[in-house]
């Protein structure tokens, strides 16, 4: 089964404030599009405070710059009718200097 | 699972430098009384940048250790973690600080500090790292859970598509194209 993906306005906000490049945008969309939707619970970790929620977390390369990396964390939580996803939050951290 | 023994282990080690460094600020502030005493001052400073330029390797080192537990998907309280990090951060960041502070105090009084450059090129190297981990990783309040339920409840909320073509500024078929040119570049 696949899962649909529903974003809190609030995440879209959280994510514009990190001005991203295009191309690592693009992956992440992939990322929330196609890995999560498809096996969720391969890839959510529980996590209970202050949100009843799981966790999504990955690291990607950046495309452009191979010596970037950008890491993502999103709190995500089932609908009731437990075949949505909602992303309600997220946190991102960028690391430099790989390699 | 947290850092915190990695953590621990960094605030023991940046711990006493900050009591060494008031006690270089009343030297700075003597220097004035002889060629001799500036000489030794400086000598006193060079030893103090030498101590620390590894702040930025021991904070590098730990934010990598935690980033190697982020993606082995085993932390279990991100607020937590962000916390202990903070606790080795900032008194690294106070640190290295006031010792920049220090030097160009001593500059300023025309005393010289061989590792002045590398100071403070480290100093923007550690800001940087620092930024790239904290900037946009606020801790998830009790508010921000609040507003999240409220949310849910009123069944707020935007398709994928829609919302990634929103955050890139464009519309929704010019941002599908983008998605679906870079799909078929990881294929081939």
């Amino acid at each position: 089964m696949s899962y649909r993906v529903i974003f809190l306005p609030i995440v879209n906000r959280i994510i514009q404030g990190w001005e991203l490049p295009d191309s690592v945008l693009v992956d992440v969309h992939l990322m929330v599009r196609e890995v999560l939707p498809s096996s969720p619970t391969s890839f959510l970790r529980r996590r209970r405070q202050p949100l009843d929620g799981m966790n999504f977390e990955f690291s990607l390369i950046d495309p452009q710059q191979r010596t970037r990396k950008h890491t993502f964390d999103f709190l995500v939580t089932y609908g009731q009718d437990e075949q949505t996803l909602y992303i309600v939050h997220g946190a991102y951290m960028r690391t430099d200097g790989l390699g | 699972m947290s850092t915190n023994v990695a953590s621990r282990l960094s605030q023991g080690q940046l711990r006493g430098f900050e009591a060494a460094l008031e006690s270089a600020k009343i030297d700075i502030e003597e220097s004035w009384k002889s060629e001799d005493h500036k000489a030794n001052v400086a000598r006193n400073l060079e030893g103090v940048v030498r101590q620390t330029l590894p702040i930025l390797k021991t904070l590098d080192s730990l934010w990598r250790s935690t980033l190697e537990l982020i993606e082995a998907h085993v932390i279990d309280d991100y607020n937590e973690l962000r916390r202990e990090l903070r606790a080795s951060f900032d008194p690294g960041l106070r640190i290295m600080s006031r010792v920049v502070e220090l030097v160009a105090a001593f500059e300023r009084v025309g005393g010289v500090v061989h590792g002045a450059d590398e100071l403070r090129e480290t100093h923007a190297r550690l800001l940087q790292l620092e930024s790239g981990i904290f900037q946009h990783w606020p801790e998830f309040t009790e508010q921000d859970a609040a507003e999240a339920r409220a949310a849910l409840e009123r069944g707020d909320g935007l398709e994928l598509d829609e919302a990634f073509a929103q955050i890139a500024g464009v519309d929704k078929e010019t941002w599908m194209k983008r998605v679906e040119e870079r799909r078929r570049s990881r294929r081939s």
